[in-house]
């Protein structure tokens, strides 16, 4: 199995330390797994997306719109 | 990096091609939105399925990624910031959430409008420049 090296700051380091029965390493490869399946997964539902740019940014602006108007209605004063 | 993202930007995260996704998910940022977008987003789901062909099933888990590396913040928050935030836009009140957040946190505002860019109180960052910046 390959190693890397991970760099923690000062503080995280002596916590880790304090808790001497944690496996760190199976700790930061189970993370490490769980993000690369999450972009994994992400990646592979998108790449059937036929949705485009233009799509986007017009589906995008009714959103804002949206929830601008949510706002609009819970909190006064606003144009 | 804390960055606020826009609607604009979580639907181009829909995209095929592009790198909207990477960013959002990678840990360089830490992406922070106001309370109702991805309520929002999910009220437009018909016409996001509708154009992206994508499953009601696939856009239930994509939106269900986005909820886990997309924080959102309470909009009791960053309330005291709407007035300002309002009056900075003019006539592009619609984006008025996402600029009371970036004043809020003091941060930068992640979207593809172009006249946020001249209102400048808040930084505002294109896909291609967030990139550069966590590159």
């Amino acid at each position: 199995m390959p190693t890397i090296t991970l760099s923690v700051p000062e503080d995280l380091k002596r916590e880790m330390d304090t808790l001497k029965y944690i496996n760190w390493s199976a700790v930061a490869r189970e993370a490490i797994q769980e993000k690369v399946s999450q972009l994994a997964l992400f990646k592979s539902i998108v790449a059937k997306s036929k949705l485009t740019g233009r799509d986007a940014g017009h589906i995008g602006a009714k959103i804002s719109a949206s929830l601008h108007k949510k706002y609009k209605q819970k909190y006064r004063g606003l144009a | 990096m804390l960055v606020v993202i826009d609607a604009n930007v979580l639907c181009s995260a829909l995209l095929a091609k592009g790198k909207t996704a990477d960013i959002l998910f990678s840990d360089r940022i830490t992406a922070i939105a106001p309370e109702l977008l991805l309520a929002e987003l999910e009220r437009h789901k018909e016409e996001l399925i509708a154009k992206s062909k994508l499953s009601d099933q696939e856009f239930v888990t994509a939106l269900a990624l986005f909820k886990r590396v997309v924080t959102i913040i309470p909009a009791r928050e960053f309330a005291p910031y709407l007035v300002e935030a309002n009056k900075l836009l003019g006539s592009h009140v619609k984006d008025t959430a996402y600029v009371a957040l970036a004043l809020c946190y003091s941060c930068p505002l992640w979207s593809k409008e172009k006249f946020l860019r001249k209102i400048g109180k808040i930084e505002v960052l294109t896909t291609d420049e967030l990139a550069h910046r966590i590159s």
